[in-house]
């Protein structure tokens, strides 16, 4: 009888607090995937509560944090996701995307001579007429697919193997939608940075 | 002998050599070719840079008091129940 089966109250105890370590997280997860902060909570809760009826199944050299996005990922997907699936998985428009990092070296001329990104008027000038609720609103612009690998490689790091794992997909399709989906979140903010004034009409006509 | 790569290639490497999951070899070749290449060199830079900006922007958000409380009684509830008494297998 290995230890991981033990179910001692000490155990539990251990794991509770190791799997409550992990709420924040899950959350912000969550909120990003469903974009609502009421289903966001349904969402965690149900994943805890299938969390504490497996405990006992739980082993630990997995970890704790890839176990409960698991079963965090695969809650969604069957709650809210199917939902609204489309019966095949469309082609988005974000299938070209290429980034901006082009755009960028046109309209900032300086960065060219400095070294792309440090110069100033350059990239990090760029990114930080940003706030956090505009990047947030840009990432639940995109659609489902690339939102869910945004989430569980860029914010939550991780791997590969656990995305293609968490969300039941091969690894060369966790590697294709992370890369369309990284690409096509670039453009959403140069748009909505030009939008609302971020880039100037002069920055903008140097890129185009 | 490390094989050189053209920026074509190197380009599709960028996301993988950031997220740490090129095989060795790919690796060494993509690491030459940015050593002899500012271009690819900046583009990584800046693909690094956006990534970690949106790690830092994309996070951070806590969810109600109440929840911290719900769910600890969820694992209260659980350990009352023994084993976990009804025992969902997920999927």
């Amino acid at each position: 009888m290995s230890s991981d089966r033990d179910s001692s109250p000490d155990r539990r105890a251990r794991l509770r607090e190791e799997c409550l370590g992990h709420l924040d997280a899950l959350y912000g997860a969550a909120l990003r995937m469903t974009k609502n902060r009421q289903d966001a909570e349904d969402l965690v809760q149900e994943t805890y509560l299938k969390a504490v009826r497996n405990l006992d199944r739980y082993r630990e050299d997995a970890g704790c944090k890839p176990w409960l996005f698991r079963i965090l990922t695969n809650t969604y997907i069957d709650l809210y996701r199917k939902r609204k699936r489309r019966p095949h998985e469309v082609e988005f428009d974000d299938e070209g995307a290429t980034g901006i990092y082009d755009r960028i070296v046109l309209s900032f001329p300086s960065e060219k001579e400095e070294g792309p990104l440090h110069s100033p008027g350059g990239l990090d000038d760029f990114l930080h007429r940003f706030m956090a609720d505009e990047v947030k609103a840009a990432i639940d612009e995109l659609p489902d697919v690339f939102r869910e690998l945004i989430v569980l490689r860029d914010i939550e790091g991780f791997s590969y193997r656990e995305c293609a794992e968490m969300l039941e997909i091969p690894i060369g399709t966790v590697m294709s939608r992370l890369h369309r989906g990284r690409k096509s979140l670039q453009e959403r903010l140069w748009d909505y940075a030009a939008e609302k004034g971020y880039v100037s009409p002069e920055e903008e006509e140097a890129a185009s | 002998m490390i094989r050189e790569i053209s920026c074509q290639e190197a380009a599709r490497y960028v996301y993988g050599y950031l997220d740490g999951e090129l095989e060795p070899r790919t690796r060494a070749e993509f690491l030459q070719h940015l050593e002899a290449c500012r271009k690819c060199l900046g583009a990584v830079e800046f693909e690094r840079r956006v990534i970690d900006f949106i790690r830092d922007r994309g996070s951070s958000e806590s969810p109600s008091p109440g929840l911290r409380d719900r769910v600890r009684r969820l694992f209260e509830a659980g350990a009352g129940a023994g084993n976990g008494g009804s025992v969902t297998r997920e999927r």
